[in-house]
């Protein structure tokens, strides 16, 4: 008899939905054992199926992704202090346990926003600030500047922080070199390039092979990096000079 | 009227909560909006004049005095003002909203995007908004209901947008060496029947300010061209030949 009144349907149809989305929250927070929803998202293939013509707000919604789950693991991390600092009973282990799986979606919603959208800016910013340190993403951090390099054709920074962090976290000093020497062929590129670039290039293929790449360097780029190139090149003969004078 | 402002607002608000590409955030949204905006008045507004006019009997005030095509080219012209005269005024506050971004951002995060780079999402948006209303045309010629009309022409854009990506993963290198040669040839086929509504990603490069390249933009414009004449013709036809 009441359900034939407009008013209850209405409120029949919304009192529906309500508890049909709850149950839905309710089954997400079971899967994911956390408080926080919609963070898991889709591989990037699919993704840039689903997104059609619209790839750059489906990067940009990974990047929002991305904030999110860093947000709950800095709130994880100050829980965790603080219920080490009380001696609680909660065993730290488990909440790394949480974070690192935390940590491998935040990687993964970054390697969909740079595939979505290569050029995207931010998403090698983050790669930088979020990734790039921690010893065990240093290599996907490397792999993703890289990228970002290839893609970013105009910027030094992308191919500068791939090289360093090839040199500094990988211990590779050719793809250092690279990297690098790449980062030196963009416009504007920092005189500090010149140096690290001869350094990794001295790592890999001894001093010779640095001493050429900056005598190259030094009719091929601006003449503002000459003063830079030539202090270089005189700091790496010094020991060679040294060593052809002590027989 | 209301929806381009909400757009253009909602577009600056979205570019505030990110690091450096702020322009270029604020330009996804702003494509975003116009793109639905033009197929939402195409899809929504389009088919249901049509709908009414061709089930509820409107369309016979005016045949007995007129032909059937031009009946519905002028029906579909009027639609078209219309669409016109809202994506122009979405391009115009695209262009307020886009001078706000570029004069809150730095150069190396502006990186050669300028004004024009609202009128030239707004054109790609228009080049949209009108093959779909070829794809309404289409249904609405031979479709018997308003519902039938909205429920197919729908399902037929919605197949144009997610098709293209679709059939690039299935005509990848690795898939097409694992099956035979008809059924490449029958994802082809299929391939062949839906325009590509990804504008050949043209919004990500004018979002980034990158150099748009002429040859691709011009079989990209050749082919929508082509695939609306064909398919508007079709609806025409089909139009002088149904029970009214």
């Amino acid at each position: 008899m009441i359900l034939r009144q407009p008013f209850a349907i209405w409120l029949c149809l919304a009192l529906g939905l309500c508890l049909y989305g709850l149950s839905l929250f309710h089954h997400q927070a079971q899967q994911t054992g956390r408080a926080v929803f919609f963070t898991g998202g889709l591989p990037p293939s699919a993704q840039q199926v689903l997104a059609g013509p619209f790839a750059g707000v489906a990067a940009d919604l990974n990047l929002l992704d991305v904030f999110s789950i860093y947000n709950v693991i800095r709130h994880r991390a100050v829980a965790g202090r603080q219920t080490s600092a009380s001696k609680h009973q909660t065993a730290p282990d488990k909440l790394m346990a949480d974070n690192s799986g935390l940590w491998e979606k935040l990687k993964q919603r970054l390697f969909a926003a740079q595939a979505l959208d290569p050029w995207f800016w931010d998403v090698y910013r983050l790669t930088v600030g979020l990734m790039a340190f921690h010893k065990q993403d240093a290599p996907a951090a490397v792999n993703l500047l890289s990228k970002g390099a290839a893609a970013r054709s105009w910027d030094w920074e992308m191919p500068f922080m791939a090289g360093y962090l090839a040199y500094d976290f990988l211990h590779d000093d050719k793809r250092a070199y690279t990297l690098m020497a790449e980062a030196l062929k963009r416009p504007n590129a920092p005189s500090l390039a010149v140096g690290l670039a001869a350094q990794f290039l001295k790592g890999s293929k001894g001093s010779a092979a640095s001493i050429r790449f900056l005598r190259y360097l030094k009719y091929t780029m601006p003449a503002s990096y000459r003063g830079v190139i030539d202090a270089r090149i005189k700091r790496l003969q010094q020991p060679m000079k040294q060593i052809k004078k002590q027989p | 009227m209301a929806s381009t402002a909400v757009i253009a607002i909602g577009a600056i608000i979205m570019s505030n909560l990110f690091l450096l590409d702020t322009v270029k955030v604020q330009l996804d949204f702003l494509w975003l909006g116009m793109s639905l905006l033009g197929i939402a008045y195409a899809l929504i507004i389009a088919t249901g004049m049509l709908g009414q006019d061709i089930t509820q009997g409107i369309a016979y005030l005016f045949l007995p005095h007129m032909q059937r095509h031009a009946y519905l080219l002028a029906r579909i012209l009027g639609i078209i003002a219309g669409l016109l005269l809202l994506l122009t005024l979405m391009t115009l506050v695209s262009m307020l909203s886009l001078a706000w971004g570029l004069n809150h951002s730095s150069a190396a995060a502006i990186h050669g995007v300028t004004l024009w780079a609202a009128t030239i999402l707004g054109s790609v948006a228009l080049l949209q908004s009108l093959t779909v209303l070829s794809i309404v045309t289409f249904i609405c010629s031979w479709a018997s209901g308003p519902i039938e009309m909205m429920l197919f022409s729908s399902a037929f854009t919605g197949l144009a947008y997610l098709l293209p990506s679709v059939m690039q993963a299935m005509t990848s290198h690795v898939v097409m060496t694992q099956i035979p040669g008809w059924t490449a040839a029958l994802i082809h086929a299929v391939d062949y029947l839906f325009p590509d509504m990804t504008g050949a990603q043209l919004a990500l490069s004018v979002a980034h300010g990158l150099p748009l390249p002429p040859i691709e933009i011009s079989w990209f414009l050749i082919a929508q061209i082509g695939y609306m004449m064909t398919l508007s013709a079709i609806g025409f036809l089909l139009f002088a030949r149904r029970d009214l």
